[in-house]
């Protein structure tokens, strides 16, 4: 178990100071497209980070073909979606089992042993769905997500979907998530190359660039 | 400050446990060999932490996590195991948070004190989110002496005056305390205090503006919460207590057993009403502080 506490994560954001270990990133968009494609690329590690992608969306070979990854990374992926993937994939059957989803995130973290993590989660509104009681969900986040991104040399980032029915005031939820996460990223614009974010609690504020 | 660390194995592997535990001078592990052992513990005990295999001799490891969280539901639990977690039975488990630590993991007996300890300090079995500094929010609530202001009559004043202007069932004035909601004043219920993941209060002062939710039974938040069921609520508008230096500390807060919808210039109403209920308890603590210094 690694307790370094002085590793910083740059998440390729022009403009924006790297993040340092154990913060958790919101990151919201109406667009699912531009979402995605931001999230990939956030969480696209450089070399000598392992990526950690937990997917509601996207099967194993789609988040590797999405993921930029350097020659020889085997990304460790927890997905919802049936479909062939590498040795480092987990199937989970029901994304809704938080018993069954946390236990199977912490044997993902401890695989890694003391590797510096860039985690991302796709769609985290998702589990609020799938869960009965959305109280085991922000206890999943508090005692399983965050507790491992704190403990870990890791950096997380969690999308959410914000044009979707989750059966409550989806700004409410979110604006609840923000306060509970280190920061948080809002998709604001985006063209065929790049987005525009729209950044609130991570060291440097404002709208920055990502490459896309 | 020692604390107790409940480790259950089979009788060959359960004194390991309690070696790699006891290393950390700060925790004291206790042992069982079953289940049942194990149960009678929970019951019995204050416990800090559980470390439990998941195959024992009469139930599963799941089972007695199970029992803890009905015992005492803030207090973490590790499945430290050498069954994957995909070969663990969970169709009885939903909602069962738990960390998982497999035995074969190079290093896995050195890791269980330095997680155990990880685990007691950062990470209560919480089902609501938590602010970011919570830490400070809470410094920030202690400043103000309560407990020795006299302003049970004032809260009480105001709520009857919030009540009357909403016209609604229930107002309170609620200090958000690291595990309950304390209640100052509460017009129309005897409430003095909820767990606060069973309050909407928890949620609502994670927003900056005033929290409306029109029908709890329409957001999947709060519908399968059952206290609120109970209590009849059935509609909430809550508006922030913040201190001078930016720190959520309390709601002031309409509940009506109906939906109901709450106007702009009502939600401004009742952050105005927070604000006045906050002036309150800040001109009542610099009294305090002002008498203190006088009799120093």
């Amino acid at each position: 178990m690694s307790t370094a506490r002085d590793r910083s994560f740059d998440l390729d954001v022009q403009g924006m100071d790297p993040l340092p270990d154990g913060s958790s990133v919101l990151l919201t968009g109406e667009d699912l497209d531009t979402l995605e494609s931001v999230f990939f690329s956030l969480i696209s590690p450089p070399a000598g980070e392992h990526p950690l992608v937990v997917s509601t969306v996207h099967d194993a070979r789609t988040v590797q073909r999405h993921l930029d990854t350097g020659p020889g990374t085997e990304p460790s992926i927890l997905t919802t979606e049936p479909g062939r993937g590498a040795d480092a994939v987990t199937h989970l059957e029901d994304v809704g089992n938080l018993t069954d989803t946390g236990m199977q995130l912490s044997a993902a973290f401890q695989e890694r042993g003391g590797d510096p993590i860039r985690a991302g989660l796709f769609q985290t509104v998702d589990l609020c769905r799938a869960a009965d009681d959305t109280r085991a969900v922000f206890r999943f986040l508090n005692s399983s997500l965050l507790t491992h991104l704190r403990r870990q040399s890791a950096v997380g980032v969690l999308a959410v979907h914000t044009d979707v029915d989750v059966q409550a005031n989806v700004e409410s939820l979110v604006s609840g998530m923000e306060r509970s996460f280190s920061g948080r990223m809002d998709v604001a614009d985006a063209g065929r190359s790049a987005a525009t974010v729209a950044v609130e609690g991570l060291g440097t504020d404002g709208e920055f660039t990502v490459a896309l | 400050m020692a604390r107790t660390v409940l480790c259950v194995d089979g009788q060959a592997s359960v004194e390991r446990i309690e070696g790699a535990i006891g290393a950390d001078p700060s925790l004291t592990p206790i042992s069982a060999t079953s289940a049942r052992e194990a149960t009678e513990a929970i019951e019995s005990d204050s416990i800090d932490a559980v470390v439990t295999e998941y195959d024992l001799p009469d139930e599963d490891g799941l089972d007695v996590i199970d029992r803890l969280r009905k015992e005492q539901p803030q207090t973490p639990a590790v499945l430290f195991t050498d069954t994957r977690p995909g070969d663990v039975d969970v169709t009885s488990f939903r909602e069962t948070i738990v960390e998982y630590l497999s035995k074969d993991v190079p290093g896995a007996y050195d890791q269980l004190a330095p997680i155990v300890t990880d685990l007691i300090e950062h990470s209560a079995q919480v089902g609501y989110l938590v602010p970011d500094d919570e830490a400070e929010r809470l410094e920030a609530l202690r400043a103000y002496d309560v407990d020795a202001m006299p302003v049970e009559e004032t809260f009480e004043r105001l709520t009857d005056i919030i009540a009357d202007h909403f016209d609604v069932e229930i107002t309170f004035v609620g200090l958000i305390e690291q595990d309950e909601e304390q209640f100052l004043a509460c017009h129309g219920g005897d409430w003095d205090s909820l767990t606060r993941e069973d309050t909407i209060c928890t949620h609502s002062m994670l927003q900056e503006d005033v929290m409306v939710v029109e029908d709890i039974l329409g957001d999947s938040r709060f519908s399968e919460n059952d206290t609120l069921v109970t209590l009849g609520i059935r509609s909430y508008a809550g508006a922030n207590m913040t201190t001078p230096d930016g720190q959520v500390i309390g709601q002031v807060c309409v509940i009506d057993d109906e939906p109901r919808t709450y106007s702009e210039r009502e939600r401004e109403t009742l952050q105005q009403f927070a604000e006045e209920a906050m002036e309150h308890l800040e001109l009542r603590q610099r009294i305090l502080d002002a008498e203190g210094g006088a009799d120093r």
